[in-house]
């Protein structure tokens, strides 16, 4: 632990530690460019150089290459680090183009910083600039290459952290230029990430471009609802429009990262195909009556035909205080009401038999710094990239560090340069863990078995779709073996599974058993007379489902998207989204993550200019019907339906749920902004989990699964986002393809549900499975691993 | 006491005699001097393009935030402000959004004739700001310096080269 002086102030840092880094420590922020806390020190950019005292010889060197060495005095003050700083900025700024104005990362450039703090304000040269062509990147970032400073920040995140081949840096002398080989679209997921790793404006979000300043905007800490990581975000709106949305350091979640669908899915809370407005079929617009009609008619269901006439439906997007007040609006006159906390039964059935695994394990919570902590890791039943984009960038870390990663799977295609895949059918993941567990099996499995047993920090990681029940299973019996031979010796035994949504845990948690197949099997015999369904999407459901839905005698529908659902409602309430409310969700690892209001619902005052000019008059409520918290509105239904006193506040809906269940006591104590509360799964043990094995048999097999891009239920509806994600493709082997002949156009029909899409073969795809992404609609839904008929389309069309 | 009296008188006897200082406004116009800091005016470039490049320097310079902007992108890649409001019941005609000004677009110009019996008359949208000359700085284009290609090709401005092929690797 050497001990040094740094400005004056004395500092122990740990062995190792650089001098900007210790320069931290002892309060002083070491200017750099090019030197990251994640991605190392090159010494590129010499911003950083520092004047070092040692053994009575004074020396410069740079801050971010040289170690803390005991009796060091390190200063950033004297006139010669001062004279050295403002050299090395004027000549960065030799061919740095004269428009902040219109660049907008002008406020929080760390070039445009540097040259105030190194008091330039006039150019002594008169030498004209170096410019380049700009490449089209595609519809997230904007390239504006004149800008650059040669840090090579950008090459290093995107080559070196997150693997992408497809762009990197050419050139020599001062044409050196940070590009792709030809104009397109990143071929990454995490490219968004070069908004912020550049310190100046090469990389800027195509969505905010010219949009605000970055100190108008309004930001409060929130968390990503795009899937089950719960990435910390801080969203920033102006004038009431949600403009973008930023990395929040959390060092146990995401660290300072993003992956795209987080940081450019946010296009569905302007949509102007939004539902933003109160919808009665007997027109009423004031809420305090609509709420007071809406609460009688199913108070009036509920005693003509008892509690359990009443679904109650909500899904892994809504809060922990939404599960909770629906829960709560099954008493009294409608106590008996069947509750579900899903929309899709097949994920319901398997975030169950997740969160039961989890629980029985035994073993510790495998977070994100844990995945890259782990010495041996094994990714089981999900193609990582797709489930959860930044699980998949924090296992590349984990290889990085030198730790093995196995991947069991019918897909990988991120992690295959580090990883050892070893290509599984779904139907058969059971099978390879158990051999994992026993130590049996040959070439890469066994390898694997070993390499987990010698492991001195194992990790196991299950995704969810492309898992059956047995799966789970063996993975939690594999996570509690390693449990037995490593918990004796100390050794942390981590293991974590995907869930569906940003709440999937703590859906799965509400939920007592699965019951959204039985409560759809009884929508559809006719059994029901009434539905509440919140932040909920029948797409999975079946169409007679849904035309049932459609003929209750009151459908009560709570959400912010558009949709069936909300057009078919009798009483239709517009919720407020995450980045409009105050919540709690809690992570694939059980952390409870506080998100807060960033903007105001309603139409913003930017969509309002017309000819040249903001409208000249305002009412003083900015919503135009308004929208309230989903938990809000199920909390008024309760006090005109069972007759308890509203809870109103956050902090009161929080009590009730530690009143009722204590289990979720801890969550009383969650702020907003903070690093959130980590939930024990075996407080929550469901009363059923089984998830029944996919089918095995000859034939073809379909699989619906996520796509990185383009597929998840929120993101899918932004319009950049759905240019970037392409038209879905099916993919099956090579073997398959070869066989069948397949490629292009094809259709897939399962079981008389059929649709159409292209098909491509996939190196590394198991013969018999299809993997389909999850946003093909299909008329009805395929169960997971059911036989399925390919035939090429242009066939189909012939015949 | 008689004294005190008789000394004010002869002031008002003596300046009944000489010539007056007021200015008989508004049928005679004051002088104003250049640099006064009258209505904000928003002027145009040498072409007559709107020189306002809505970056929000002045807004945010402005100590009683009486300017609001929102910026856009014309097709041709140009900034621009889709909307200006400066409201004047606010304005205390500082001058500090002029100092900010990077474009030179915002400017204070010598009118300050503009007294509103509506006080809703006293707020100015982009139509009322915008004048159609350069204002005190005629000759400036921020486009042709700043090293962005919208009024030029790229590497044609003032300060720029042509571009350089990155795919070369010759000294």
């Amino acid at each position: 632990m050497p001990e040094i002086v740094f400005d004056g102030k004395k500092v122990t840092v740990p062995a190792g530690t650089n001098l900007v880094e210790a320069g931290g420590a002892a309060g002083t922020s070491v200017p750099v460019f090019c030197y990251h806390k994640d991605l190392g020190a090159v010494g590129a950019c010499r911003v950083c150089a520092v004047s070092i005292k040692q053994n009575d010889k004074t020396r410069m060197a740079m801050a971010c290459m040289t170690e803390a060495q005991d009796g060091m005095d390190v200063t950033t003050l004297d006139p010669q680090s001062r004279q050295m700083r403002k050299w090395v900025t004027e000549w960065l700024m030799v061919n740095h183009p004269h428009d902040c104005p219109i660049c907008d990362e002008g406020g929080e450039c760390q070039l445009q910083d540097l040259t105030i703090a190194t008091e330039h304000s006039i150019r002594r040269t008169e030498l004209k600039k170096r410019t380049f062509e700009n490449q089209y990147l595609g519809e997230f970032i904007t390239h504006e290459m004149n800008r650059c400073i040669t840090c090579y920040r950008c090459q290093r995140f995107y080559q070196d952290y997150a693997g992408g081949r497809d762009f990197g840096v050419t050139g020599s002398r001062d044409r050196v230029y940070f590009g792709r080989f030809e104009p397109g679209a990143f071929e990454s997921a995490f490219s968004g990430n070069l908004v912020e790793m550049c310190p100046t404006g090469v990389f800027t979000d195509k969505l905010f471009r010219y949009k605000s300043r970055v100190w108008d905007l309004e930001i409060s800490p929130s968390i990503c609802p795009h899937c089950s990581v719960g990435c910390n975000i801080l969203p920033g709106a102006r004038h009431r429009m949600l403009q973008r949305v930023r990395a929040r350091e959390n060092e146990a979640v995401n660290g300072v990262f993003l992956c795209d669908r987080g940081q450019f899915g946010h296009g569905y809370i302007m949509d102007p195909a939004r539902p933003r407005d109160l919808r009665m079929s007997d027109g009423t617009t004031d809420w305090d009556a609509a709420l007071g009609v809406t609460g009688g008619a199913l108070l009036e269901i509920a005693r003509a035909h008892g509690g359990e006439s009443v679904a109650l439906i909500t899904s892994t997007r809504a809060s922990v205080e939404t599960h909770f007040a629906l829960e709560a609006l099954a008493s009294g006159a409608l106590a008996g009401a069947r509750i579900s906390h899903f929309e899709d039964a097949d994920r319901e059935a398997s975030a169950l038999a997740s969160l039961s695994a989890l629980a029985t394990a035994g073993a510790q919570p495998l977070e994100q710094s844990d995945l890259a902590g782990c010495d041996v890791l094994v990714i089981a039943g999900t193609s990582l990239v797709d489930e959860a984009p930044l699980a998949a960038l924090a296992a590349r870390q984990c290889a990085r560090r030198g730790g093995r990663v196995f991947v069991v799977s019918p897909l990988e295609r991120y992690l295959g340069d580090v990883a050892t895949v070893i290509p599984t059918h779904p139907a058969a993941v059971a099978g390879t863990l158990e051999a994992l567990a026993s130590g049996t099996g040959d070439g890469a499995v066994a390898a694997a078995g070993k390499a987990l047993m010698g492991a001195q920090k194992p990790g196991l990681l299950l995704g969810g779709d492309l898992l059956d029940g047995p799966a789970l299973a063996a993975g939690a019996a594999l996570a509690r073996s390693l449990v037995r031979s490593h918990g004796s010796s100390g050794k942390p035994v981590r293991f974590g599974t995907l869930f569906p949504g940003p709440n999937g845990f703590g859906a799965a948690a509400m939920s007592k058993d699965a019951a959204l197949a039985g409560i759809l099997a009884d929508l559809e015999a006719g059994k029901f007379k009434a539905a509440v369904v919140v932040e909920s999407d029948a797409a999975a459901w079946s169409p007679r489902a849904r035309q049932a839905l459609g003929n209750l005698p009151l459908l009560i529908v709570l959400d912010y998207l558009p949709g069936i659902l909300a057009d078919t409602a009798q009483c239709f309430f517009p919720t407020e989204a995450t980045y409009e409310s105050n919540g709690i969700y809690v992570n694939r690892a059980g952390r409870a993550q506080g998100f807060a209001q960033v903007r105001v619902p309603g139409r913003s005052v930017i969509e309002e200019i017309r000819d040249d000019s903001f409208r000249r008059s305002y009412q003083r409520t900015p919503n135009e019907g308004g929208a309230r918290m989903a938990w809000w509105i199920l909390d008024a239904l309760r006090k005109r339906t069972v007759g308890s006193p509203e809870v109103r506040d956050l902090a009161g809906i929080r009590d009730a749920l530690a009143a009722a269940r204590p289990a979720w006591a801890p969550l009383r104590a969650v702020l907003a902004g903070d690093e959130g509360t980590v939930l024990d799964p075996a407080a929550f043990q469901p009363a059923t989990a089984t998830t029944p094995a996919f089918e095995r048999g000859d034939g073809l097999r379909v699989f619906r699964m996520d796509r990185t891009l383009g597929s998840e239920v929120l993101s899918r509806r932004s319009e950049p986002m759905r240019k970037m994600a392409g038209t879905p493709v099916a993919l099956v082997s090579p073997g398959d393809a070869a066989r069948l002949k397949l490629g292009g156009r094809v259709s897939l029909d399962a079981g008389g549900s059929a649709v159409e899409l292209e098909c491509r073969a996939e190196a590394g795809v198991p013969d018999g499975v299809v993997l389909v992404p999850r946003d093909v609609e299909w008329p009805i839904l395929p169960k997971q691993g059911a036989s399925v008929r390919v035939t090429a389309a242009l066939a189909e069309a012939a015949r | 006491m008689i004294r005190e009296i008789v000394d004010g008188f002869a002031v008002t006897w003596r300046k009944m005699f000489s010539k007056p200082v007021t200015v008989q406004y508004p049928e005679q116009k004051p002088v104003i001097p250049e640099r006064y800091r009258g209505r904000i005016i928003l002027t145009r470039d040498p072409s007559g393009e709107e020189r306002c490049v809505a970056c929000y320097l002045c807004s945010s310079a402005c100590p009683v935030d009486c300017i609001t902007i929102q910026a856009a992108e014309r097709d041709d890649g140009r900034r621009y402000p889709e909307a200006f409001r400066i409201n004047f019941n606010r304005c205390i005609f500082c001058g500090l959004c002029a100092e900010a000004c990077p474009t030179l677009a915002l400017q204070m110009s010598q009118d300050f004739e503009m007294a509103e019996t509506d006080p809703r008359r006293l707020i100015y949208e982009k139509d009322r700001l915008t004048v159609d000359h350069g204002g005190k700085y005629p000759n400036y284009s921020f486009w042709e310096e700043a090293g962005v290609a919208v009024t030029h090709a790229l590497g044609h401005g003032h300060q720029d080269v042509p571009p350089s092929d990155p795919r070369s690797n010759l000294p």
